[in-house]
């Protein structure tokens, strides 16, 4: 595949990926939940991907960059620990850093296994 | 009031962009150093410069419209950085210090880019 259309499927993948996590982000509660779904389904895709279905290495570039990744996020992570720690909630935000460091480490193990 | 699926599609537009524009910078950054190296860098450029522009959005008046909230900041932001990749590095190279480093200034730069909206907002009001 030319590098360009590589460029710009990554970008719909993406795009793909965001809308995905905002929908999930409404499943929000005492905790983030749709955040941390939206990171470990990511996580579990990539995993899934790596361990299990031969695929040229664009497709997998861009449903592991475009896709997974535009529907997994560091940045959101960071505002829901901090939105928690601002309003005093310390208990919140601190599960909140740790779940979404070790769920979707959970989720591409299982992913990598079950594949 | 923009309706739902006008917002949705500038959460595409923007996690669009965002994807795209980490796609470039990982590939600058591979050609600057070899793997894991490179993969650690870019991981580290695109989360804390992601982690302190989302912080921005947050209050500066710019991004309160909605419109603009969910293009730069659910989008873009969301997007621009990523979890799954550094899920994937933590599974091949382990969860070392560099990682607890990544989030703890993730968390920091985003408290910064919140208190430079934060004064913007203020300065405008």
């Amino acid at each position: 595949m030319q590098w360009f259309l590589v460029f710009v499927l990554i970008g719909v993948a993406g795009g793909a990926g965001s809308v995905v996590r905002a929908l999930l982000a409404r499943f929000d509660g005492w905790l983030p939940y749709g955040l941390f779904l939206a990171n470990s389904l990511a996580a579990g895709l990539v995993g899934w991907l790596l361990a299990g279905p031969t695929l040229t290495a664009d497709y997998l570039t861009v449903l592991t960059v475009g896709f997974a990744g535009g529907l997994s996020t560091f940045s959101t992570a960071m505002k829901a620990s901090f939105d928690f720690y601002h309003r005093g909630r310390l208990v919140q935000s601190a599960i909140t850093m740790v779940g979404n460091l070790f769920i979707p480490m959970v989720a591409l193990m299982l992913a990598a296994v079950l594949r | 009031m923009p309706n739902k699926a006008k917002l949705l599609g500038y959460v595409f537009l923007g996690g669009a962009l965002g994807a795209m524009l980490r796609y470039l910078i990982f590939e600058a950054i591979a050609g600057l150093a070899s793997y894991p190296t490179y993969e650690l860098i870019a991981l580290f450029v695109v989360n804390l410069t992601g982690a302190f522009f989302l912080g921005i959005t947050a209050r500066y008046p710019y991004f309160q419209l909605e419109t603009c909230r969910n293009l730069w900041g659910v989008g873009f932001a969301g997007s621009f950085t990523t979890m799954s990749a550094l899920t994937l590095w933590i599974d091949y190279q382990g969860l070392g210090i560099e990682v607890i480093a990544m989030f703890a200034a993730g968390f920091a730069l985003y408290w910064l880019g919140f208190e430079i909206g934060r004064k913007a907002a203020r300065r405008q009001a």
